[in-house]
């Protein structure tokens, strides 16, 4: 009698096992299917045009080179305006429908949606939203931020300008009134304090976002005469700005600096007048590599075969580096996975500590899911070769000298704590013809 | 001169040029308040409408390679094309039944309700026609040069637009009190009942009245193009700031149209100068207090003077 109960007990443990090797074991679906959210309409369209575009053509190579593991991916596109409640709600609905949610460009969307996140278990990669708020005290298992945080542009800017331009020592900031524009100025005007106490903050200015209108601001500013006038402005609003601003006479009274001012695209680089200050993480024209890189020069090639414009903002290569991530953290995952398709929870665990090549250098999703990229900061210049501004001296600032380390719970304070000696490691500058 | 006093010229010169263009949306929708007793929330689609369609004809100018002078007639053009084209379409087709519902309150709400629904579709129909991206027409805001006054830069375009309103408030004026047709909107306004008794063709004047505001919309948007971006729903945020300078003039207020957008633009000016966090909500706390010390508005009594 003994044997047979010795055999039931060990069929009743294989048993239970099943459920576990199950979990593991999802089943490879026909097809991977994403929802990519971004801006198609107002203001905040000149983000999402670019970055869909982007969007569709990587989808289309990855699938053309036998998808992810022969899993094509399936996208479908949703249109971010309308605010973070009706974001969430739709967020809600597209957990339902899809495998990975990519996208959003608003912070406030990515604050109010990374929670629902979690709560539904949903992988959602962040491609474009830039609070840095989003990882301070928090630790997500299913969100990740394939953008660096705005204080690292922000911080990148006054390295920039203090290691270049020194005699700049007032200044002053023009930012749209929500978080992501006070966040900007905050960062900017900490960094230039510490890493030079001798800078004097004169005024900060705050416009509603998408006001479009910016004159009184503009004639205040030329009242003032501040050395530097530090600006975080993008989509619409930075076009419409640059306009004013020209028209009104600002730029040849004052340094203007940029921090996001490849981001009107060719409207706002053509309106752009030689030597403003500008910001990116990415940008073709900003890239002295551009000639030598070939993925790069072929992408850049092929975007404007199809689409008829030149990628020259940041937009084109955001969403394009998180369907990166999410390409290369499936991959991962099936190889972790013994050569079968994972669990979302595998996917996730995947994308931790993923090294991602993009078209112009590496990115390192950290294990606090904040990717670690490089930052660069140029001046604008016109040249006879293209019908808008592209960029010299450019430096390029590396992920470790501007990024807040893993687990800081403050950034504003972890600036405010950098000394003058970090401008003596600041890369030099890169000038090249174009 | 001292910092302050300087400061403070270039927050009026600001704030009289931000008022014109104000005015010229606001008063169109005071004059349909005031004629037709519609509060016209799809007031602003006419301004956004005027607005794309000025941005449109500075790319048709660019790619036609026509002198971009041309800009200016065509902005005039452009407005009046919207005005006349969208303003009795819309006053006969989908308005006009509501004059016939006898309870006032009922019709009123009903009105404000249409006007409501006529606005959602004219901002979609933005979407369909010009798409999302924003257009621009800057080119058009340098042309004419810049002042210098301190040191500190006027477009000359904007600081045109000054007497152009000026123009528009003594062209109205002279419209509605020299001319036949004028003096029937008048009469119109003032008792629709004993105009119609009297031969007076109501629904006529009534859309002349709209047409004229639909225009002034329009003509707002046109000319404010070229000095900001203009994308979908512009409308929303130009009808709300108009309904500020109507409720501070009071209903149906011509004239007060224009002093209400001229307080309202040099306060909004003068709080970027001095009180920066306070210039988004300026216009309303103007709006505020004069509501709390004259409820009819400051250029009106009760009942409203219509006119």
């Amino acid at each position: 009698m003994k044997m047979p109960t010795v055999k039931w007990i060990g069929a009743v443990a294989l048993l239970s096992l099943l459920p576990a090797w199950a979990g593991a074991q999802a089943a490879r679906p026909k097809a991977l299917k994403v929802a990519v959210v971004t801006f198609f309409s107002g203001s905040g369209a000149v983000v999402g045009g670019p970055s869909v575009n982007s969007a569709k053509m990587t989808i289309d190579k990855i699938n053309q080179s036998g998808g992810i593991d022969g899993v094509p991916i399936h996208a479908q596109y949703i249109d971010e305006s309308g605010g973070p409640t009706k974001n969430v709600a739709e967020f809600r609905q597209l957990a339902q429908k899809v495998d990975v949610v990519l996208g959003y460009v608003s912070s406030a969307d990515c604050l109010a949606v990374a929670p629902v996140a979690e709560q539904l278990k949903v992988p959602t990669i962040l491609s474009d939203c830039t609070t840095n708020s989003l990882f301070e005290g928090h630790h997500y298992k299913w969100v990740f931020r394939t953008q660096p945080p705005a204080s690292a542009n922000a911080l990148a800017m006054a390295l920039y300008i203090l290691k270049l331009h020194p005699h700049l020592k007032t200044i002053a900031g023009l930012n749209q009134d929500y978080a992501f524009g006070h966040d900007q100025w905050q960062y900017f005007s900490a960094a230039m304090r510490a890493l030079d106490p001798g800078v004097k903050v004169r005024t900060a200015l705050f416009t509603k976002l998408f006001s479009g209108s910016y004159t009184s601001q503009i004639s205040r500013l030329q009242g003032e005469r501040p050395n530097l006038l530090y600006s975080s402005f993008w989509g619409g609003d930075l076009v419409a700005f640059i306009q004013q601003a020209q028209a009104q006479g600002l730029f040849g009274q004052t340094q203007v600096a940029l921090s996001l001012g490849t981001q009107g695209g060719v409207q706002g680089l053509k309106a752009l007048p030689d030597g403003v200050i500008v910001g990116s993480e990415h940008s073709y024209l900003m890239h002295p590599g551009k000639i030598s890189n070939p993925r790069l020069a072929h992408f850049v090639t092929e975007y404007h075969k199809r689409f008829g414009k030149y990628p020259v903002s940041t937009y084109p290569y955001t969403l394009r580096r998180a369907l990166l991530a999410l390409r290369d953290g499936y991959q991962r995952a099936i190889k972790d996975n013994g050569g079968n398709w994972p669990s979302d929870a595998q996917f996730a665990d995947a994308l931790e500590g993923l090294k991602v090549k993009t078209l112009m250098g590496s990115m390192l999703i950290r294990r606090d899911h904040q990717a670690a990229y490089h930052e660069m900061v140029g001046e604008s210049v016109h040249t006879s070769q293209y019908p808008f501004a592209v960029f010299n001296h450019v430096i390029t600032f590396p992920a470790s000298m501007i990024m807040p380390p893993p687990g800081t719970s403050n950034t504003g304070k972890w600036i405010a704590s950098l000394k003058p000696s970090l401008l003596a490691k600041v890369p030099a500058a890169k000038s090249y013809s174009h | 001169m001292g910092a302050i006093s300087g400061q403070l010229l270039s927050a009026c010169i600001n704030g009289i040029t931000d008022g014109a263009t104000l005015f010229l949306v606001a008063v169109g929708l005071s004059l349909i308040f005031g004629v037709l007793r519609v509060l016209n929330v799809a007031h602003g689609s006419f301004y956004a409408l005027g607005a794309f369609t000025a941005a449109s004809a500075w790319l048709l100018i660019g790619a036609l390679r026509l002198p971009p002078m041309w800009i200016y007639p065509a902005l005039v053009l452009s407005a009046l094309a919207v005005g006349v084209a969208a303003g009795p379409l819309i006053e006969r087709l989908l308005l006009r039944w509501t004059f016939r519902i006898e309870a006032a309150s009922q019709r009123e709400n009903i009105q404000l309700l249409a006007t409501y629904a006529i606005f959602l579709m004219l901002d979609d129909a933005q979407t369909l026609i010009w798409g999302s991206q924003p257009y621009y027409s800057g080119g058009a805001l340098r042309l004419l040069g810049v002042t210098r006054i301190q040191g500190i830069g006027y477009t000359n375009y904007q600081l045109l637009l000054v007497p152009v309103a000026i123009a528009v408030l003594v062209g109205l004026r002279a419209l509605l009190r020299g001319t036949s047709a004028g003096k029937f909107v008048l009469a119109v306004a003032e008792d629709p009942e004993i105009s119609s008794a009297l031969g007076v063709p109501v629904g006529r004047m009534y859309t002349l009245a709209f047409t004229l505001g639909a225009v002034l919309a329009a003509l707002g948007g046109a000319l404010a193009s070229p000095t900001t971006g203009v994308s979908a729903g512009i409308g929303a945020h130009m009808i709300v700031l108009s309904f500020a300078v109507v409720a501070t003039a009071g209903l149906g207020q011509i004239e007060g149209a224009g002093v209400a957008a001229l307080a309202i633009g040099i306060a909004h000016a003068v709080a970027v100068f001095f009180l920066p966090d306070l210039s988004a909500v300026i216009p309303y706390l103007i709006m505020l207090l004069v509501l709390v010390f004259k409820p009819h508005g400051l250029f009106a009594t009760a009942p409203a003077r219509r006119i």
